[in-house]
């Protein structure tokens, strides 16, 4: 039987060293290039005709723009506006990654840390930047929650630090373990699927199908939570709460 | 619960489709509690796990302190988990 992780394995398609550096073209290269294109070939087509009764690709930018608008409105308020373009690049870019990943052949980019490691420390450096250059050093009071008593100053800086420092890593490793467990997870039990008699074989392809639906879901869901916590991280750099979490609905 | 990918596309009028209409709002109850129960299991060891790392970092490079950084470094971080699962949590819709 093949190895599950198989589909993650990238080789290089065309070999391309640019003054030692190696730029390779890959699938996962491809499939951005693809991703990129799509996204914005579909949403400057949706955005030709702009009629008062929408056409389908219309009424789907509209819908996508409205869903974004209110997550930024929800977390950040209407001074996050001015994030909007960043935020809906974001989310668009990762939910077509994961969603033409799930395309049998294609490549799921997202699972690949290196993709979503950049993708989180990127996202989390502007709200570092942006804390800074809107509060100068007094972003640093993140690090101490209000109503913290001096004594426990010791304790809590740490963890507050641990806390922040989490947020990368966190924002990086679920979308990637998200993707990649769905992955194998079908390629095992497509694997079974394949190496059983027909007889059994039946049932774990019967599953791949329902866990594809599953994972079109999972796609959805990742990149929404990751354009949330985006928006929550840069909310924060903003209002300077350190947990912004916390504001009620 | 609206199903993500359900969207009515009649470009008609948007009639006969109520349910489906608009892709379901970021405050949606279903969304936002299936959004916290994504989060909190990363968020709980991703700062156990930079605790941890921190701690290790401190033990071999900064002060030959033996594990004990290690020991410090994964506490602290396993603290700054429950912390941040808290906190995630009090985003929870509660209406």
């Amino acid at each position: 039987m093949d190895n599950p992780l198989h589909p993650f394995e990238l080789h290089p398609l065309v070999q391309i060293t640019l003054f030692g550096v190696d730029i390779s073209l890959n699938k996962a290269v491809l499939m951005m290039w693809v991703v990129i294109s799509l996204v914005a070939g579909l949403l400057i087509l949706a955005g030709t005709s702009r009629r008062l009764v929408p056409t389908k690709l219309q009424s789907l930018a509209e819908l996508l723009v409205d869903f974004i608008r209110g997550i930024i409105l929800d977390t950040m308020g209407k001074e996050g506006m001015r994030f909007f373009p960043f935020i809906a690049t974001l989310f668009l870019f990762i939910l077509f990654c994961n969603l033409l990943g799930l395309i049998p052949g294609a490549y799921t980019v997202t699972s690949q840390i290196v993709v979503t490691a950049a993708f989180a420390l990127f996202v989390y450096s502007m709200s570092v930047a942006l804390g800074f250059s809107l509060h100068g050093l007094k972003f640093l009071g993140i690090l101490v929650p209000p109503g913290t008593p001096a004594w426990l100053l010791p304790l809590m800086v740490p963890i507050e630090l641990i806390s922040q420092l989490a947020r990368p890593l966190s924002l990086a490793v679920r979308l990637f373990a998200n993707m990649t467990a769905g992955h194998t997870v079908l390629a095992v039990l497509f694997g079974m699927a394949l190496s059983l008699p027909l007889l059994i074989g039946w049932l774990p392809f019967a599953f791949t199908i329902a866990i594809n639906g599953l994972e079109v879901f999972i796609a959805f869901i990742q990149a929404y939570i990751f354009s949330v916590l985006t928006c929550v991280y840069l909310g924060d750099a903003i209002t300077l709460h350190g947990h912004g979490d916390a504001h009620a609905h | 619960m609206t199903i993500p990918l359900g969207f009515c596309l009649n470009s008609a009028p948007l009639v006969g489709c109520e349910p489906f209409n608009t892709m379901p709002p970021s405050t949606d109850p279903f969304y936002a509690g299936l959004g916290q129960a994504v989060r909190m299991g990363t968020e709980l060891l991703a700062a156990l796990i930079v605790g941890g790392g921190l701690g290790w970092l401190a033990d071999t490079y900064l002060f030959a302190s033996g594990p004990w950084g290690v020991v410090a470094g994964l506490i602290l971080g396993a603290i700054a988990g429950v912390l941040n699962a808290y906190r995630a949590a009090q985003r929870w819709p509660s209406h």
